[in-house]
């Protein structure tokens, strides 16, 4: 019997003393029944705190709204629009607005509970929030985006702003798109607001060193966790899957660190060298070539030896559920930096736990990102913009604060990183709740 | 503990004093004369026995010549709005010496906080923010702790206003708890530096601070920080009070054993040997800190001080009938004007964090607490020595300056 299928007085009790909320279908909840699940497995760990905890469970406040525009050849057209504010105890709700013909409202429910969980963890003064719109923006002309974002920002504006909820890029989103809806927001308000949305390009009050934030960010919480397992940067061997943003990112700054890259796989092929890969070099090499393959001093491997090479670190900055049972036993890492979204499957994960190994979870490694939005969303309070030396440094600083903080909890309870960003999480924001108690 | 009456003519007289050393005109004189507006309100709240009581709340906006006003919301019993008024005077006063862009306000519950419990507390601090979140904000007046209330309270007058504004904003109260937008430092700024502004002028007289003994009245969050400062600059703390009474110990008291102590029974007393807190006023030390409330050294008890100086941590601590009688005998006071000065730079730099949602360390806040405050210092240290006044007179005339720059620019409107 599956989750879904149990009776009815199951399930209260599996979710407290309240109901599945009415506007879900307890037969199929959706997303947001792993937010949920999540939330249950640690309450026991919350002890006071726990009294609050259903505050968790019910998102603060859920916008649906009808998104009409003219299309191109002349008729109107009606798309569904959503913005989740899960919560505002910490601060200002938080989080991406995505466009996809699946979005569906337990999907975004689920997110902006994601979002409060990690911008509790990394400590920003948060909650959490998410948007989107269901529309297949590939079947559209950029004229016919230009509007739904318009629309859309329009009817989301009654709820967002600087002060309230601030969205930022997600899937089939951008610079653009956020630039829209910055400049449908401040002729609304009659203002300039740059503040209600980040991820802008740098000319609109868009941040430095956002190219670089995840990949920094995986680096600086790598470079912590090496600390507590006592392996030495200089020479630790590192295994890198995913030559993008994100992974370009993290093998430079690693190697930057006297960190030898042995191998580096992305949709081209895989490369292994045990003298140790110079990622600029190979990216010039990619660049040139149009494959990471060929790159002289590296030998071509298999893409199923990639999981089997002998490295120290393993970084999948790629796509998701890449470890699994089929390759998690081949692993000789003592460390994975989740770079990617959702890299390690639960059952691998449970595997390389047991062997020992520590992960990083990706709510945190790669949570350079929405640090960054963080900075630009501060920065554009004063209109005043800092250095990328200055970004770095103050996203170095959070970084490792966030990540020590969730290891002192790891080391406490004896459990995972993973469900430690959890208790930490939920804790500083009940603590928020406690602290404000309820009005009126 | 005892508290005399605070009086605005007293204020007013020993500005007088200040005024011949001053750039101001009566037309810049009248706006400090008269506070800018003084709200009264009557506000019912539901007591845990089902009946409702009302109590009287006010807030007094004294000055925004510099910027939004800042400053205290008490609890506190027999509060009324001629208190309210002078103590927001000193707020603007003390922005202004220490140079920050701020005005000065004041404001409270006439209400004994121990009669109420939490529920009901709660249920009165909402309804004042309530009752006032027109007036209230990051940009125009900001709220603080104060006698009678503390970081829980501001986290709810936060939410009130948050609520009632359908925003996150923090900054219109400061001396909130650290994670709803505080500051560290918050609890710690004023008493600390009371303390090392002591041990300053100590040695700008030719004295020092090391084996000196040192009483403390009061012993809340400024008494107990500037009694640890003070021995941690080598002073020996050999008295403490609080509001039961007073301990005693003739070779210093171990201040982190009488805090456990305290912290275990609620009280300082029978620590070592029990005092009366009037016991403690009379003690013949070199340095008398007082951080309770004002009034603590009034025309009935001056004459049996025997304190070499008398430090403000407190505002108003030294009413102006008792200074007048003790600066004839000698005794130095230091003012709130400057001797509390850590507690307005702290919640200024709270209100500066918050206007950004930025936040620094401890380092990064003591570093600019300590320079703003001896900037401060440095100012009216040398204002005296030009002028040969006292350390208040100074502060006032320093003040008054600043604020006559801005009221004479921004002129008079409509």
């Amino acid at each position: 019997m599956t989750a879904t299928q149990e009776p009815e007085h199951v399930k209260q009790k599996k979710y407290g003393a309240h109901d599945i909320p009415s506007y879900l279908d307890p037969n199929h909840i959706g997303p947001y029944e792993i937010y949920l699940e999540q939330v249950e497995r640690v309450t026991p760990y919350l002890g006071k705190l726990a009294y609050w905890i259903e505050t968790l469970k019910r998102p603060k406040r859920i916008l649906v709204v009808d998104v009409p525009i003219h299309l191109d050849d002349g008729t109107v057209a009606h798309f569904e629009g959503y913005r989740v504010q899960h919560n505002t105890s910490r601060g200002p709700a938080k989080g991406g607005i995505r466009y996809h013909q699946d979005v569906t409202l337990s999907e975004v429910m689920a997110l902006s509970a994601w979002m409060t969980i990690k911008n509790a963890a990394v400590n920003l003064p948060y909650g959490g929030g998410k948007g989107g719109v269901r529309i297949d923006p590939r079947k559209y002309s950029t004229g016919e985006i230009e509007r739904v974002t318009r629309r859309y920002a329009t009817e989301i504006g009654l709820i967002i702003g600087p002060e309230k909820d601030i969205p930022a890029p997600d899937v089939n989103t951008n610079p653009q798109t956020m630039a829209w809806i910055m400049d449908t927001y401040s002729m609304n308000v009659g203002r300039t607001s740059t503040g209600v949305v980040t991820g802008k390009p740098v000319a609109l009050g868009g941040s430095l060193g956002r190219a670089d934030a995840t990949g920094r960010g995986v680096f600086v919480t790598g470079a912590e966790a090496m600390k507590k397992l006592n392996l030495p940067m200089e020479g630790a061997r590192i295994a890198i899957q995913g030559f993008g943003n994100v992974g370009e990112a993290a093998a430079r700054i690693f190697h930057q660190h006297g960190a030898k890259i042995v191998a580096i796989q992305d949709v081209t092929g895989t490369i292994h060298s045990d003298a140790g890969i110079d990622p600029g070099a190979a990216l010039e090499h990619l660049r040139r070539t149009g494959k990471i393959t060929e790159f002289p001093g590296s030998e071509e491997i298999q893409k199923a030896e990639f999981w089997s090479v002998d490295c120290d670190v393993l970084i999948p900055a790629a796509l998701e559920n890449q470890i699994t049972l089929a390759n998690a036993d081949q692993i000789k890492a003592r460390l994975i930096v989740e770079g990617a979204n959702g890299p390690t499957n639960p059952a691998a994960d449970d595997l390389l736990t047991g062997k020992g190994v520590v992960i990083v979870p990706d709510v945190l490694a790669n949570a350079g990102g929405v640090t960054v939005s963080y900075f630009e969303w501060v920065q554009d309070f004063s209109s005043f913009f800092w250095t990328e030396e200055e970004i770095n440094k103050r996203l170095d600083r959070i970084m490792s604060e966030a990540f020590l903080s969730l290891w002192d909890v790891k080391e406490q309870h004896g459990v995972t990183l993973r469900t430690a960003v959890y208790i930490v999480s939920c804790t500083r924001v009940l603590e928020a709740r406690a602290l404000r108690g309820l009005y009126p | 503990m005892r508290a005399s009456g605070l009086n605005w003519q007293g204020l007013m007289e020993q500005l007088q004093q200040a005024l011949p050393h001053c750039d101001v005109t009566d037309q810049s004189l009248a706006y400090f004369k008269y506070p800018k507006r003084t709200v009264t309100m009557n506000l019912p709240v539901q007591m845990d026995d089902g009946s409702v009581m009302v109590f009287k709340g006010f807030r007094t906006v004294h000055s925004t010549a510099r910027g939004p006003s800042m400053g205290g919301m008490r609890l506190k019993a027999g509060l009324n709005a001629h208190e309210c008024e002078v103590l927001a005077a000193i707020m603007t006063l003390k922005a202004a010496v220490a140079d920050l862009p701020l005005g000065g306000a004041k404001g409270g519950v006439d209400v004994d906080p121990a009669a109420l419990s939490p529920h009901e507390t709660e249920g009165l601090v909402r309804r004042y923010t309530s009752e006032i979140v027109e007036l209230i904000g990051p940009r125009t007046d900001i709220l603080a702790p104060d006698v009678g209330s503390d970081a829980q309270m501001m986290a709810w007058m936060m939410d009130t206003y948050n609520q009632n504004t359908d925003t996150t904003v923090n900054g219109m109260v400061v001396g909130k708890p650290l994670p709803l937008g505080g500051t560290y430092a918050s609890k710690d700024a004023r008493g600390r530096s009371a303390a090392l502004i002591t041990a300053r002028v100590l040695q700008e007289a030719g004295r020092s601070l090391h084996r000196a003994p040192c009483a403390v009245y009061g012993f809340g969050d400024v008494g107990r920080k500037a009694a640890q400062t003070l021995a941690a600059e080598g002073a020996m703390v050999i008295a403490v009070s609080d509001q039961d009474g007073a301990t005693f110990a003739s070779g210093g008291l171990d201040l982190e054993a009488l805090s456990q102590h305290r912290e275990m029974f609620g009280t300082v007393e029978g620590f070592a040997t029990d005092i009366t807190v009037n016991e403690l006023l009379e003690l013949d030390v070199d340095v008398l800190m007082l951080a309770y409330d004002y009034g603590t050294i009034n025309a009935s008890n001056a004459y049996a001080v025997r304190a070499d100086y008398l430090v403000e941590a407190t505002n108003r601590a030294v009413l102006p009938e008792a200074e007048r009688f003790l600066k004839e005998r000698g005794v130095v006071v230091i003012p709130d004007l400057v001797a509390s000065l850590g507690g307005a730079v702290v919640n200024y730099l709270e209100w500066v964090q918050d206007a950004s949602n930025f936040f620094w360390t401890e380092e990064e806040i003591e570093a600019a607490i300590d320079e703003r405050v001896n900037a401060a210092v440095d100012g009216v240290m040398e204002f005296m020595q030009t002028r040969d006044l006292d350390l208040r007179t100074a502060a006032y005339a320093v003040a008054l300056n600043r604020l006559h720059n801005a009221t004479v620019m921004r002129g008079v409107y409509p």
